[in-house]
């Protein structure tokens, strides 16, 4: 018998042991790319175990370095946003998802539930968003593109917003989320990064100049010399984080950058 | 919906059955599919199979339980695809890994070929799995059932990747020696 055939067999045990590991998969990770150096990095949110708090809004849960695939997980330690603190607009994004259950044909490439929304900039979305707390980037950056992204369930209820602010600095990429789970998100926070290539990560735990606890993870070199550095910071309910990408001679200065950006909280 | 509502739609070949089942398992099938296809695009396409293949195979088959036969058909299907695609030399994700790991637990000169024999082994895995401890079925059921990665394991089950590796790597050693006991294997 070949081992394909063998997968084959395995496919047909009793329908309880699948059934009861699915059930042990429901508490598994919910993961949502976002290309970052070449689609090669991606963060992830949704629910996980903590296994030790830090006393800060984010931290670390498990660092894995491995020959095809490293990483790492963060939980975080934030509260859900009401629908109330949500502007009207926003809102009403619930009903065009609710449209978008409707429409679907199960043929189609694209399922329902995500809503995404370009803006001429990170103002006009963050007044979109309408959620007074939101945090505006004060540096001098220009920005290159902001993206909402909004998720929601079939009776229109949203679940989590993520906008997205990309920056570039000569040969340095910036990606400024900024992401909210509203009360209707079901899972544990979660977030984290993963890579494709074996590279190690190096976390520190840093306070900005207002005192405010922020997480900076520094990524070694991935083959195509592009090295990372990630920050995180929560806030009145919402997760920030600064993704930079550079290569070895923007080192100082992406490191500049970042700390720059962890100042403006 | 409840699951016996779905499974009524389809029977009643209400086109809503699929709508009704993509909405509620959609997520569940593409994860399963994603898994052992690695693509994304390939896992849409694998699941959009699966609902024509559970349009077809509902009536006359009425599930027990609508989940477990959803992701079945979607396996069956990503499976096939993927040994399509390692044929071509093509792409993948975690499953060709564990289906190396299975080869382990029987050899090509095994002969199962018929009916009755693949039936009696399967009955005999069903007993094997049914032995385990909860924790240790699921780990196994993850890995060769759904191809979770072994990384996705850990931090399901709250274990160090390693341990999830020699845990998986005893299970194996483990049903091999129950089979050969059995006479399954020369």
């Amino acid at each position: 018998m070949k081992k394909e055939e063998f997968a084959d067999l395995l496919g047909e045990i009793d329908a309880q042991y699948v059934a009861e590991a699915h059930a042990a998969q429901a508490r598994r990770p919910v993961r949502l790319r976002w290309s970052i150096l070449a689609a090669c990095l991606c963060l992830l949110i949704g629910g996980t175990t903590v296994y030790a708090a830090s006393g800060h809004g984010v931290w670390i849960t498990d660092i894995f370095t491995d020959r095809e695939e490293s990483g790492y997980d963060l939980a975080m330690d934030m509260r859900k946003i009401d629908d109330s603190e949500l502007s009207a607009e926003l809102r009403a994004l619930g009903s065009v998802i609710v449209q978008q259950y409707k429409d679907s044909k199960p043929y189609d490439s694209i399922w329902p539930g995500s809503y995404y929304k370009s803006f001429d900039s990170s103002a006009e979305a963050r007044a979109f968003i309408g959620y007074k707390p939101l945090v505006r980037l004060d540096w001098e950056l220009e920005e290159t593109s902001t993206q909402l992204h909004v998720t929601g369930w079939r009776d229109g209820r949203l679940q989590w917003i993520n906008l997205e602010t990309d920056y570039v600095v000569g040969n340095i990429r910036l990606q400024a989320y900024t992401h909210l789970f509203t009360e209707h998100y079901g899972g544990d926070m979660f977030t984290g990064l993963r890579t494709t290539e074996e590279i190690s990560f190096t976390p520190t735990d840093e306070t900005n100049i207002s005192g405010l606890p922020w997480l900076f993870v520094r990524s070694s070199p991935m083959e195509s010399g592009w090295s990372g550095l990630d920050g995180y910071l929560v806030r009145d309910g919402v997760l920030y984080k600064l993704h930079i990408a550079y290569l070895a001679k923007d080192a100082a200065e992406a490191e500049r950058l970042m700390f720059e950006w962890a100042n403006c909280f | 919906m409840e699951d016996n509502q779905i499974i009524q739609l389809f029977w009643d070949r209400d086109p809503r059955a699929v709508e009704a089942a993509a909405a509620q398992y959609g997520g569940y099938c593409t994860a399963v599919a994603r898994n052992i296809l690695g693509s994304a695009e390939d896992a849409e396409e694998c699941v959009n199979d699966a609902w024509l293949a559970v349009w077809n195979a509902i009536p006359p088959h009425r599930p027990a339980m609508l989940s477990a036969f959803l992701g079945k058909l979607t396996r069956n299907i990503a499976l096939n695809r993927l040994k399509r695609d390692r044929a071509d030399k093509r792409g993948g994700g975690d499953a060709g890994v564990a289906l190396d790991e299975l080869a382990e637990v029987i050899s090509d000169r095994s002969t199962v070929e018929a009916e009755l024999d693949r039936r009696a082994l399967l009955e005999a895995i069903d007993a094997w799995l049914g032995g385990l401890p909860a924790k240790k079925r699921g780990i196994f059921v993850c890995r060769y059932w759904y191809f979770d990665t072994v990384n996705d394991i850990a931090a399901r089950y709250g274990m160090r990747e390693n341990h999830v590796s020699v845990t998986l790597n005893r299970l194996r050693a483990d049903l091999c020696k129950y089979l050969r006991e059995r006479g399954f294997e020369e």
